[in-house]
C-alpha cells in the first residue's frame, strides 16, 4: 500500500449534459513515501485532473483516491475532500498568480493559518520557507507585486512549502523561468526530497528533469496510464516515446546514435554526467 | 533595414536602464535570435522598433524610414508581431475573426480580407479550425493563429517575443517549423526573441544581450563555443557543450570550434575506435 | 464549479432556427415577448404556447435544456404567481383572510402570470440555445447602426462586447485556477460563517483583477501592435446574410399575431 493510491479512478466531466467528456479512465497509479515520480504526457492528457484528485479539488466519478489514510470517492462530501488536502502541497502552473496579501511575509503564512496554526506559528513557518526558497529576509514587509517574476515565482512556492506537505505536488513548476532560475527551483525540490523525504510527483514536459530527478514515471495519454517505469526503463524505448508525441533527454538521444554506429552501453545512460562517466575510461584508454 | 542607434530606455518607476545605450543594424532578411536572461533588455527593444514604447532617447530607423508619432503606423504595417502569452493577444471571438482582425484595421476590402485570411490559415496549418473559439484551442494552436494573423498583413518584418516560451515541446517544434517554411516563402526578416540557445541554432545571428546592452553579436556556432560569455549571462549551454566540459575536466582533448549533436556523435564514434 | 451553468448556454447543433439571421431571432423573440401581453383568454395562451413549442421542436434542442434553462427562475415565478393569486379579487371566493382572498378570478389571473413567464422564458432560450452570443452581439451592432448619426460609438461598443465575450470563458478558467490554488492552501468556500464566505472571496477576487488587468494591458499592446486605431474607417469581415429562410419567420410571426388578434376576440 503506497503512500498515495488510485483504484480504478474514472473521472468525467459534467456527466450528462451534451458536454460531458472522460477526462481519466480506469486510472491505477501508486505512489510510495519519499519516492519522486514523474508525470508525463502531451498537454491534455489529463496529468491536472489526476493531481486535483489527489489533492481533494474534485472527486472521482467512480473509483477510490486514498492519500494517506484518507478516501475520496464519489460519493464523498467536502469534510471528506479537505481531509486529503492536509497532506498535500501544489505547486500549480505558474503560481505566482496566487498571490494577494500586501506583503511577501503575510502571503506565505496565509496557508498555515488557514490550517490552523496561530499568527506566530505562522509567521515563524512563513520565514522558515522564505529562507528555504532563498529569499532573503528584506522580502518579507515588501509587496509581492512589486517583485520581478522569479521572485513571485520564489514566493508562491514558499507559500506551499509553508503548509509543510508530506506530499509536493509540482505542475511545470519551472515554466517560464530562465535557465538559472529553473536550475535553482529543481535543486531546492531535488533537496526536500532527499534531506526530508518529502514525497514529490512533478509534472512536466521537460525530460531532462525528468532523467536527472525521478525514480519512477506514468506516461498519461487521452486519458489513461499508457506506461509506467523507472525513467531508465521509459526512456530506453525512444520510438515509443517519439510515436507518443513526447520527446527524450538529449543524452539518450545521443546515446541512442552512438548504439546505432555500434557502440554499446552496459546500462543506458540519461544524464551528460551519467554519459560522460561512461565514454571517459574509454576515450582515455584511447589516448 | 532595420537601424537602432543609442537608445537608452528606463521603465515608469525603475532606476536601473532596460536599455543603455545600445545600437544595432539588422539587414533584410536576416534571421536573428535575440537572447538574454529575464530582465535583460531584449523583449524591450522589441517593443522600441515596432513603436510600442515611449520616452526613449535614440533613434530608430525602419526600411529609411524614421520612428516618430507620423510614421509609426507605416513602420507598423511592415512588422508583423507575436507575443508570449498565446491568450492575451486572441482578440477575435474565433480563428478567422482573430486572423481577419489586423486586416479590418487596414480597412482592407472584404473580398480581399476573406481570401488573405484562408491563404495565412493554410499557412499555419490551421485552416480546419477556422471557425473554432480560442478556448477550444490549445496554446500551440493559438500561437499558430497569432502567427497568421502576422502574416496575413505580409509584413517584411517579423519580430517573435518570446513566442514558443508557453507551449510544450510539439507546438514549440511546430512554431519553429511554420517559421522556417514563411521566412524561406515570404522573404521575411525574422527576429526571435528566446532565453533558450537550443532555438538559436537556425538563426544567421544571435545577439545576446544584458544589462540592456548588447554582449555578443555572432553566428551561433561562433557563439556556443564561447561558453563563458554564455554562462555569465545566464543562459545554458547547448548540450555538446555541457558533454564536452565535462570531458574535459576529465583531461580529455576536445576540439575548440562547436560541434552540434550528430558531429558530436560522430567525433565520440571516431574517439571510441 | 461553473460546469454546472447550462442556464442559456448556445448547443451548437444544426437546426431550422440556429441557421436563421441571428437579427430575425433578436427581434423577432423581442417581438414576441411583446405579443404574449396581447393574450388575454385561454384559447390565445394554448395557441401561443403551441406556437412556442413548434419552434422548441424546431431548434432539435432536448426538452431537459429548457427545463435547466428556467429552473433557476422558478422561485420568481412561484412567488409571482403567488401574489398574484392572493391579491386579484373577483367571481366566486374560496378563501379569505384579511386582505388576503383566494377567488376564482385570481386562480385564472395566476396561470395566465405564469404561462406568460413561462413563455418569454422558453422564446428567450430559443434565442439563446441557438445563437452563439458573438453573434447576438453582431445582431445588436447591426440593429445600433442608426445610432451613429447621434454620435453612439456603435462600433468601439461593439468590439467591446465581442472582447468581453472573448474573453468569458478565459477568466472563467482563470477563476477555477484561482479557486483551486487557494483551497490547497487551506482556503474553503463551502463552509464556515457568512463573514468568513465572504473573506474567502478576497483571496480570489485580488488575483482576478490583477490577471484581468494584466490581460488588458497585453491585448491593447497586441492590438496597437496590429494596428487598431480605432472606430472608424474599419472594413468588417464578419457580415450577416438575410435568407429567404429569414423573411419565411417573419411572415410566420405575422401569420401568428393575426392568429393571436383573430382569437382575442372569442
Amino acid at each position: 500500500m503506497g503512500q498515495i493510491e488510485l483504484n480504478n479512478v474514472d473521472y468525467k466531466y459534467q456527466p450528462d449534459t451534451p458536454f460531458e467528456a472522460t477526462a481519466l479512465q480506469a486510472i491505477n497509479f501508486t505512489v510510495e513515501t519519499g519516492s519522486y515520480t514523474a508525470l508525463i504526457g502531451h498537454t491534455g492528457s489529463g496529468k491536472s485532473t489526476l493531481i486535483q484528485l489527489i489533492d481533494g479539488l474534485i472527486k472521482p466519478t467512480s473509483g477510490e483516491v486514498t492519500v494517506v489514510d484518507h478516501h475520496s470517492t464519489a460519493t464523498s462530501n467536502s469534510k471528506d475532500l479537505d481531509q486529503l488536502r492536509k497532506n498535500v502541497g501544489i505547486v500549480f502552473q505558474f503560481p505566482e498568480s496566487q498571490l494577494f496579501e500586501e506583503t511577501v511575509l503575510k502571503d506565505i503564512a496565509f496557508g498555515p493559518k488557514n490550517f490552523g496554526k496561530t499568527d506566530a506559528e505562522a509567521t515563524a513557518i512563513a520565514k522558515k520557507s522564505m529562507a528555504l526558497v532563498g529569499l532573503t529576509e528584506d522580502f518579507a514587509e515588501k509587496s509581492p507585486f512589486d517583485l520581478s517574476g522569479g521572485q513571485m515565482r520564489r514566493v508562491a512556492i514558499a507559500g506551499v512549502l509553508a503548509l509543510e506537505p508530506e506530499i509536493l505536488i509540482l505542475d511545470e513548476p519551472t515554466a517560464g523561468l530562465d535557465a538559472s532560475g529553473q536550475a535553482q527551483i529543481m535543486n531546492l525540490f531535488k533537496q526536500l526530497n532527499v534531506e526530508q523525504g518529502i514525497t514529490i510527483i512533478l509534472v512536466t514536459h521537460n525530460m531532462e528533469d525528468v532523467a536527472k530527478y525521478a525514480n519512477q514515471v506514468y506516461v498519461l495519454n487521452h486519458g489513461a496510464i499508457v506506461k509506467s517505469g523507472t525513467p531508465r526503463e521509459i526512456f530506453a524505448n525512444q520510438q515509443w516515446l517519439m510515436e507518443n508525441y513526447l520527446t527524450v533527454p538529449v543524452t539518450t538521444r545521443v546515446a541512442q546514435k552512438l548504439i546505432d554506429k555500434g557502440y554499446s552501453f552496459d546500462e543506458f545512460p540519461l544524464t551528460v554526467a551519467e554519459l560522460s562517466q561512461k565514454l571517459i575510461p574509454k576515450l582515455k584508454g584511447e589516448q | 533595414m532595420i537601424e537602432v542607434k543609442n537608445i537608452t530606455y528606463s521603465y515608469p518607476n525603475s532606476d536601473s536602464k532596460a536599455l543603455n545605450d545600445l545600437s544595432v543594424t539588422i539587414q533584410d532578411q536576416q534571421w536573428i535570435a535575440l537572447v538574454g536572461h529575464n530582465g535583460s533588455g531584449k523583449s524591450t527593444i522589441a517593443r522600441v522598433i515596432d513603436g510600442l514604447v515611449e520616452g526613449y532617447q535614440g533613434e530608430v530607423t525602419v526600411n529609411g524610414m524614421p520612428l516618430n508619432d507620423d510614421t509609426v503606423w507605416d513602420i507598423r504595417d511592415q512588422i508583423g508581431f507575436v507575443f508570449q502569452n498565446p491568450d492575451n493577444q486572441f482578440v477575435g471571438a474565433t480563428v478567422q475573426d482573430d486572423v481577419a482582425f489586423g486586416l479590418e484595421n487596414r480597412n482592407v476590402p472584404r473580398p480581399e480580407m476573406v481570401e488573405r485570411v484562408q491563404q495565412a490559415l493554410e499557412v499555419v496549418g490551421m485552416s480546419e479550425f477556422a471557425t473554432r473559439e480560442p478556448s477550444s484551442l490549445s496554446g500551440g494552436q493559438k500561437q499558430r493563429v497569432a502567427l497568421a494573423g502576422a502574416i496575413a498583413l505580409q509584413p517584411k518584418i517579423l519580430i517573435l517575443d518570446e513566442a514558443t516560451s508557453m507551449l510544450d515541446p510539439q507546438g514549440r517544434q511546430e512554431m519553429l517549423e511554420i517559421l522556417k517554411q514563411m521566412k524561406q516563402r515570404f522573404e521575411l526578416t525574422i527576429i526571435m526573441i528566446t532565453h533558450d540557445l537550443s532555438e538559436t541554432a537556425m538563426a544567421d545571428r544571435v545577439l545576446l544581450m544584458n544589462h540592456g546592452q548588447l554582449v555578443a553579436d555572432a553566428q551561433p556556432e561562433k557563439l556556443f563555443a564561447r561558453t563563458q560569455v554564455i554562462k555569465d549571462n545566464g543562459l545554458e549551454l547547448p548540450y555538446s557543450e555541457q558533454l564536452k566540459e565535462q570531458l574535459a575536466v576529465a583531461g580529455i582533448d576536445l576540439p575548440r570550434e562547436y560541434m552540434n549533436e550528430d558531429r558530436m556523435v560522430e567525433w565520440l564514434w571516431d574517439k571510441l575506435n | 464549479m461553473f460546469t454546472k451553468v447550462i442556464f442559456g448556454r448556445y448547443v451548437p447543433i444544426d437546426s431550422v432556427i440556429h441557421r436563421l439571421d441571428p437579427r430575425s431571432k433578436l427581434v423577432l423573440s423581442l417581438y414576441f415577448i411583446v405579443l404574449v401581453f396581447f393574450a388575454n383568454n385561454w384559447q390565445s395562451y394554448a395557441f401561443l404556447a403551441a406556437t412556442t413549442l413548434a419552434t422548441i421542436l424546431l431548434t432539435k434542442v432536448q426538452l431537459k435544456f429548457f427545463w435547466e434553462g428556467i429552473r433557476p427562475l422558478i422561485f420568481i415565478i412561484i412567488l409571482t404567481v403567488l401574489l398574484q393569486i392572493v391579491f386579484s379579487a373577483g367571481g366566486t371566493v374560496y378563501w379569505h383572510w384579511g386582505i388576503f382572498s383566494i377567488t376564482s378570478m385570481g386562480l385564472v389571473n395566476g396561470v395566465y402570470v405564469f404561462m406568460r413567464f413561462f413563455l418569454i422564458i422558453c422564446m428567450s432560450t430559443v434565442l439563446t440555445l441557438t445563437t452563439p452570443p458573438l453573434l447576438i452581439a453582431d445582431a445588436v451592432e447591426s440593429l445600433m447602426k442608426p445610432l451613429l448619426k447621434i454620435k453612439v460609438p456603435v462600433y468601439e461598443i461593439a468590439l467591446m462586447l465581442s472582447i468581453a465575450l472573448r474573453f468569458i470563458p478565459t477568466l472563467m478558467d482563470e477563476t477555477q485556477k484561482i479557486m483551486n490554488a487557494q483551497r490547497a492552501r487551506g482556503v474553503n468556500f463551502s463552509s464556515g460563517s457568512l463573514i468568513k464566505r465572504v473573506k474567502s472571496i478576497v483571496p480570489i477576487l485580488i488575483p482576478l483583477f490583477i490577471s484581468a488587468f494584466n490581460r488588458a494591458e497585453d491585448l491593447a499592446t497586441a492590438m496597437e501592435s496590429r494596428g487598431y486605431r480605432g472606430g472608424d474607417h474599419r472594413s468588417k469581415f464578419r457580415i450577416l446574410k438575410w435568407r429567404g429562410a429569414d423573411t419565411i419567420a417573419c411572415v410566420g410571426m405575422a401569420a401568428i399575431t393575426a392568429g393571436l388578434f383573430l382569437l382575442r376576440l372569442l
